[in-house]
């Protein structure tokens, strides 16, 4: 009779620790994650992550940290890390990769991507290490992302133009707001100079990418605003990160994704929906809340 | 010791310190990332300079 291969989570943020603690009474569990550390965005520092590495410790979860899961084949991973290449055997993979930020491709906006468009995650970096981002900086989206930005571009000095869809929270600390409008195009040559708006969709509209081997998009035509800018930070709310080949959509053989929607979710969030995840894999007919999407 | 990078902070272990003809050399690991520093002379300099420089 063979071993059971076990279960492999793929990071090892708040969300993957709980899972991986939970799942652990079942059978082997590995942790993977591509940094050297656990903790994820929190980092190896937060209490919270101190705890659930604890807890995970107790429960005898093996790590493999500094390994990144390249493919999925459904009953193994391939990983690459310090040891080399290999196929890693496991009878499940619970993907809790967290998050990315949206794209502008995603967001829909055209153009050139000049030096300057920043992801709202690049940002914040670059903000925290002390970076002038610009004098004239636009904020795309609301929410999280964009409060944590704008907080910190409050204490430089740069004018910061706050632009949200309908239904967006504005950002309080921005000097000047335009709601209801959304992004359509970036300018600028080396650095970006401009970014022209349209009158924003209704409330629950999302830009679509545009499809290879589709006709280009029909020009924009009604009122528009162009906003001279020399920095834009994009951030509309994240997009759950995808990145094991194999992996990738619903559905996919011997797969489980936890995952924020899109929204902030905090640590007790995460580890809510860890738990959740952990119960159905355990007992599938178990109803669960779900705070957080939870696709097998 | 910590380090700190575009990809978050990490710890910096310190495993073994060798010292070298160029300098000491601190061996250890940044999580499960084996690393090293080196630190050479012009390096102290720099450092002791830096330290003037924020004393005064």
């Amino acid at each position: 009779m063979r071993a059971d291969p076990g279960v492999l989570v793929v990071g090892a943020g708040a969300c993957g620790l709980a899972l991986a603690t939970e799942l652990a009474a079942r059978g082997a569990v590995t942790v993977v994650d591509r940094l050297p550390a656990v903790g994820g965005v929190l980092g190896y520092e937060h209490p919270a992550i101190r705890r659930l590495q604890a807890r995970a410790d107790a429960a005898r979860v093996s790590w493999l940290l500094a390994t990144t899961a390249l493919r999925w084949r459904g009953d193994a991973a391939l990983v690459a890390g310090p040891d080399g290449i290999r196929w890693l055997p496991a009878r499940r993979l619970v993907y809790a990769g967290g998050t990315r930020p949206a794209t502008a491709t995603e967001l829909g906006i055209a153009g050139a991507r000049p030096a300057g468009v920043l992801a709202a995650s690049v940002a914040l970096h670059l903000l925290e290490a002390g970076v002038l981002l610009g004098r004239r900086v636009v904020v795309l989206g609301g929410g999280h992302g964009a409060r944590v930005v704008g907080a910190h571009l409050a204490r430089q000095p740069c004018h910061v133009t706050s632009v949200t869809a309908a239904g967006e929270e504005p950002l309080e600390s921005a000097d000047e707001h335009v709601s209801g409008w959304r992004a359509t195009e970036i300018d600028g040559r080396g650095r970006v100079s401009a970014v022209t708006l349209a009158p924003a969709p209704p409330s629950g509209f999302e830009a679509r990418p545009p499809q290879l081997g589709a006709a280009p998009p029909a020009p924009a035509h009604g009122p528009s605003l162009r906003l001279p800018c020399d920095a834009v930070v994009l951030a509309a709310p994240c997009r759950p990160l995808r990145n094991v080949d194999g992996a990738v959509v619903p559905g996919s053989a011997g797969v489980t994704f936890v995952q924020p929607d899109g929204t902030h979710a905090s640590v007790d969030d995460a580890v809510a929906a860890a738990r959740a995840a952990a119960a159905e894999l355990l007992a599938p007919v178990a109803p669960s809340p779900r705070p957080l999407e939870v696709r097998q | 010791m910590k380090v700190s990078s575009p990809v978050g902070e990490f710890p910096f272990e310190l495993r073994a310190v060798s010292v070298r003809r160029r300098g000491v050399r601190l061996e250890g690991a940044i999580g499960a990332w084996p690393a090293h520093v080196e630190i050479t002379l012009a390096d102290v300099r720099r450092l002791v300079a830096c330290l003037l420089t924020r004393s005064r």
